[in-house]
């Protein structure tokens, strides 16, 4: 089944002399379950196409469908409602609220939704994570890969079509890399989630079901 | 440090805003403290100038000097300058009305006289001794003028004597005319071969230490009397005795308190913040290699770069605002202002602008200081990663914000609670903020309301006095006058001033034992009064004489009242005034009373030939309605029904007028004799300078608001450009924009709550303070200015959160995060 629809994506940043065209018709497809690496170089427009599909950022043409459902049809307030339910993002530099703990940060999308937090569903994911016993701790008290997971969490609690993963591992040691990346993959084999992950490195790229090349904003290969 | 230098101007350079934001810290709060300090040497200066415009200037008179003793005191150490004024004489000037004035003749050296306060109006000052410059007040209703030529009758003995003896007779031209503040009679001669008496006016080097300078020449030169200028002594020593003016250098000094605290926090504040917003680059600055040392010469130096032109500007325009301030007082009030000065002049010293400026020096010093310690506790990746300041404490949300506050109140609270220190700054704000507006506020209700009570002491607006002197047709006509409002009427049993027979119509007490003794008063043989030392006891052939004074109903029941005396216990009885009105509160000697009778006890005398006797209910400095305040003499008041066969005659009334100007005229009319005073004139000034009072008090609250609000503004624009990223991260993972700014509304709610609290607790007691200590006056709880605290912080507070988080809006989220992550 078709989860993720792009069609003809463009971007262009700046006007005029200052144009940069970020994506250039960019189309293709995501089924359910899938899990797709993004390759390309610095540049290449990767974090734009990925932040196009989260809907956090409005593209200047193409549409993105997301269980058939066009997401740039809605106005913001939709939108942000349509990201809290439907996608779930994760950063290179993980980016959790500073002041709310790993446990608040992970529930931020329920409560923003004014859902009842599932505690088994919780203390399950925090196990996934690792997080058990760091749940009461700050973000500013947690390594890298904590955060990072913590970010995961985030990403999974309300169960998105979509998890859109930019550079998870940018920011880590191949050690701590290399769990992120299991621990992906254990979502995707376990909870049938959708990901799509940016990565630099080919190795990681590699652990995906499918590859898409970027090269100055276009889809130049799908493997 | 080439390094540092450099990357202090181009941060400067390439943060315009930031900077902007710091001078204006800097410049407004020098700009602050520069105006209010101008401010009170003006006002000190013109208290002063009003007073020396009118008197002259010197601390004390040493009267009949002689002329070694004058070149002694010459060369005292402690004396600065030494004014010889000679009496020549007592002279008699009739006027066109038949009326005779006594006119005293002076001579002093033209320097001498503009020192002492004597102005020409027209015409020059007498060089020669036969040149003679009269009063304005002497030569008004009489014939002569400028060039005529005036043969004088002139008394060379005591002005006060009153018979005029050893005469001698002098023809002068008159060349001009001056003035002197009292409008006493008097006369300036060019040169004084032959003089009556010489005074010397001294002026000393340092008035501070007067209380030991002064006794000191007293006891050396006084050979009859001496005269210190207690006005000045006090004004320029500090030395407070007068309660008006204790109480407006006590608002004075509240105001300065407030100023400087709210200039230090200005200040502090604006350098926080710039430092907060450079915490980053301090800390790369620090990952690369940079000593602490460094970091703390490029605070300093950045500190030293922005007060070169922060405090130069701001003293600029404190200077600027004073003059504009005058300027639009002086159109306003200025005729009306101070006696014999027409305009509020700013008075520019360099010590207020040399306070103003190291006061800022000093200020920012410290904030750079406090700035320097923050940056050199910097732990170089903490503040890369940007989670300093939050503690992990376990925080419970309480029930009620999460049910109906939702997500926004939950994160606004954890907020406010986790990350104590971001808010620090901004409460701390709206806490001085509502602190100083509370107590300014309550100073200036409260300086008014003393103001409104000291201006309407009076309740009457023409006073008549020597009415006993009308005949029957002229007292009709005084008591038909149409526009009397109200009146308030006093008998006098007798005139001491104006009888020929001295005892007449007093109460002559025999018993010389009730008069208290004291150095004024003495008894020589056989119980006789020594005549020339008895104080103000009028004490004739062995029997003190006291005034009995009657006052018709109204007045006499208003007076009970004000003494809070039972109007049904008060048959017979009399009400001793027997203590001058400032005695109450001060133990001298000048304050002794004169009689030793108590509360209860019983007068006896002899009245025209008859025993009277009177109970004393109540011994008092208070002077009822209609009777003069400018007499020492003690007097015994009753009520007139009481005493209808005394022969007690109508002496002096206080009239409410309406139009007093023309009354005043009406009555002058009736009998040039009577003594008329019109207090509107003066009521008229007393008010003009009760509206500048006003003015400038809230001239400096709103200087003072003015700057609390861009101070408050800069903090919150400032924390809520920190948090952008934070903002960026949670509409990024589907924030709505509702949820967004209920968040944020929540939040200036919370923290204005708090600010609100703490604020108003210390502006209550600010404000009691204020009431019990600088004005004495009774403390009220001054809720007008927390209401208008409240709904200003909360609509302000609202205002910048959404104007700053508009600016935020237009940002992209991405760019946002991303800006904040390189």
């Amino acid at each position: 089944m078709e989860i993720l629809k792009v069609e003809n994506l463009t971007k262009i940043y700046g006007k005029e002399e200052n144009e940069v065209i970020a994506l250039d018709h960019v189309s293709f497809s995501i089924e359910k379950g899938e899990f797709v690496a993004i390759v390309g170089a610095s540049g290449s427009g990767k974090s734009t196409l990925l932040h196009l599909i989260g809907g956090v950022d409005r593209p200047t043409s193409g549409r993105v469908y997301i269980e058939g459902k066009d997401i740039y049809d809605s106005d913001d307030d939709k939108l942000a409602i349509f990201r809290r339910r439907q996608v779930g993002l994760i950063y290179q530099f993980y980016n959790l609220i500073p002041i709310l703990n790993v446990e608040e940060n992970i529930t931020l999308p329920l409560d923003l939704d004014n859902h009842k937090i599932e505690k088994e569903k919780l203390e399950e994911l925090l196990k996934l994570l690792g997080l058990e016993n760091r749940k009461k701790h700050l973000p500013n008290e947690l390594s890298g890969g904590q955060q990072q997971r913590t970010s995961i969490g985030r990403a999974l609690i309300t169960n998105p079509a979509l998890i859109l993963a930019d550079e998870p591992t940018g920011n880590l040691d191949s050690k701590t890399s290399d769990e992120i990346v299991h621990l992906l993959k254990k979502a995707n084999k376990e909870y049938k989630q959708t990901i799509i992950m940016i990565t630099h490195n080919l190795e990681i790229a590699s652990c995906a079901d499918r590859i898409i090349k970027l090269e100055d904003g276009k889809v130049i290969e799908v493997k | 440090m080439r390094a540092v230098k450099r990357i202090v101007f181009k941060n400067l350079k390439l943060n315009k805003k930031r900077t902007f934001g710091t001078i204006l810290g800097i410049t407004l709060s020098t700009m602050l403290i520069c105006t209010v300090l101008i401010l009170f040497f003006s006002f000190y200066h013109i208290i002063i100038a009003s007073n020396t415009n009118s008197f002259g200037y010197y601390h004390m008179k040493v009267g009949s000097i002689h002329k070694d003793e004058l070149e002694t005191l010459k060369l005292n150490r402690d004396i600065k300058e030494v004014y010889p004024v000679f009496s020549i004489g007592v002279s008699e000037l009739e006027t066109n009305k038949k009326e005779i004035k006594k006119v005293l003749i002076l001579s002093m050296d033209e320097d001498v006289s503009k020192h002492l306060g004597y102005k020409l109006l027209d015409g020059k000052y007498p060089e020669t001794e036969n040149e003679i410059v009269f009063s304005t007040h002497c030569i008004k209703d009489t014939l002569y003028n400028i060039g005529d030529t005036i043969t004088l009758n002139i008394n060379m003995s005591d002005f006060k004597s009153e018979e005029i003896s050893k005469a001698v007779q002098k023809t002068y031209k008159i060349v001009g005319i001056a003035e002197y503040g009292e409008g006493r009679p008097y006369a300036l001669v060019g040169d004084a071969k032959d003089y009556m008496a010489m005074d010397a006016y001294i002026v000393l080097k340092d008035s501070r230490n007067y209380k030991e300078v002064l006794p000191e020449i007293e006891n050396k030169y006084c050979n009859s009397f001496c005269q210190q200028n207690e006005f000045i002594l006090q004004m320029e020593s500090f030395d407070f005795e007068n309660p008006n003016i204790k109480i407006v250098f006590g608002i004075g000094s509240a105001i300065l308190f407030i100023v400087l605290l709210m200039s230090i926090f200005s200040i502090r504040n604006a350098f926080m913040i710039s430092i907060t917003e450079q915490m980053k680059l301090y800390g790369m600055l620090r990952s690369v290699g940079a000593t602490k040392r460094q970091l703390k010469k490029s605070v300093i130096l950045e500190g030293l770069l922005l007060s070169i032109i922060g405090i130069p500007v701001g003293i600029m325009f404190g200077i600027l605002l004073i003059y504009l301030l005058f300027f639009c007082v002086n159109i306003i009030v200025g005729e009306y202002y101070f006696e014999n000065m027409k305009y509020l002049e700013v008075y520019l010293s360099i010590y207020p602008i040399l306070i103003a400026s190291l006061l800022s020096i000093i200020n920012i010093y410290f904030s750079s200081s406090s700035a320097v310690r923050k940056v050199k506790k910097i732990v170089p990746i903490e503040v890369l990663k940007n989670s300093g300041g939050i503690t992990s404490k376990n925080i419970k949300v309480p029930k009620w914000i999460r049910k109906y506050m939702k997500i926004g109140g939950t994160i606004a609270y954890k907020n406010l609670k986790r990350s104590k220190k971001k808010y620090r700054a901004t409460i701390v704000s709206l806490i001085i903020c509502v602190f100083s507006f509370i107590l300014a506020n309550s100073l200036i209700e409260g300086a008014l309301e003393s103001a409104r009570k000291r201006f309407h002491i009076k309740d009457y607006n023409i006073f008549v006095q020597n009415i006993h002197l009308l005949n029957q047709e002229e007292l009709k006509q005084l008591e038909n006058l149409n526009d009397i409002h109200t009146s308030y009427k006093a008998y006098y049993s007798g005139y001491l001033y104006h009888s020929e027979n001295k005892s007449d119509g007093y109460l002559e007490i025999y018993d010389l034992s009730k008069i208290k003794s004291n150095p004024y008063f003495s008894i020589i043989q056989d119980g006789e009064c020594d005549p020339d030392n008895q104080g103000y006891i009028h004490c004739t052939s062995g029997h003190a004489n006291l005034l009995i004074v009657a006052l018709d109903n109204k007045t006499y029941q208003r007076y009970l009242k004000e003494l809070k005396l039972d109007a049904h216990k008060m048959k017979k009885k009399g009400i001793l005034i027997d203590l001058l009105p400032s005695c109450e509160q001060i133990e001298s000697s000048q304050c002794e009373r004169d009689y030793v009778y108590q509360e209860n006890d019983i007068i006896e005398g002899i009245y025209h030939g008859e025993k009277m006797s009177f109970e004393v209910a109540k011994v008092t400095s208070t002077i009822p309605l209609g009777v003069t305040t400018h007499e020492r003499s003690s007097k015994l008041i009753v009520a007139l029904s009481d005493y209808p066969d005394m022969n007690l005659k109508l002496h002096s009334i206080g009239i409410d007028a309406k139009n007093p100007y023309q009354t005043y005229e009406d009555i002058m009319k009736i009998n040039e004799k009577l003594d008329v005073y019109n207090y509107a004139k003066e009521q008229r000034r007393e008010l003009s300078f009760f509206y500048l009072l006003q003015l400038l008090l809230y001239c400096f609250l709103f200087l003072i608001g003015g700057i609390a609000v861009i101070n408050i503004f800069n903090t919150i624009t400032s924390n809520v450009r920190l948090r952008q990223n934070e903002f960026a991260i949670l509409k990024s993972i589907g924030m709505t924009q509702k949820e967004f700014h209920q968040m944020i509304v929540l939040e200036a709610i919370f923290y204005s709550v708090k600010s609100l609290i703490i604020g108003i607790g210390f502006g209550i007691l600010g404000s009691f303070m204020v009431s019990n200590y600088i004005l004495h006056e009774k403390f009220q709880i001054p809720y007008s200015s927390i209401l208008i605290s409240i709904i200003f912080i909360f609509l302000f507070v609202l205002l910048v959160m959404h104007y700053s988080l508009s600016k935020i809006g237009k940002q992209n989220i991405i760019e946002t995060i991303r800006n904040e992550n390189i």
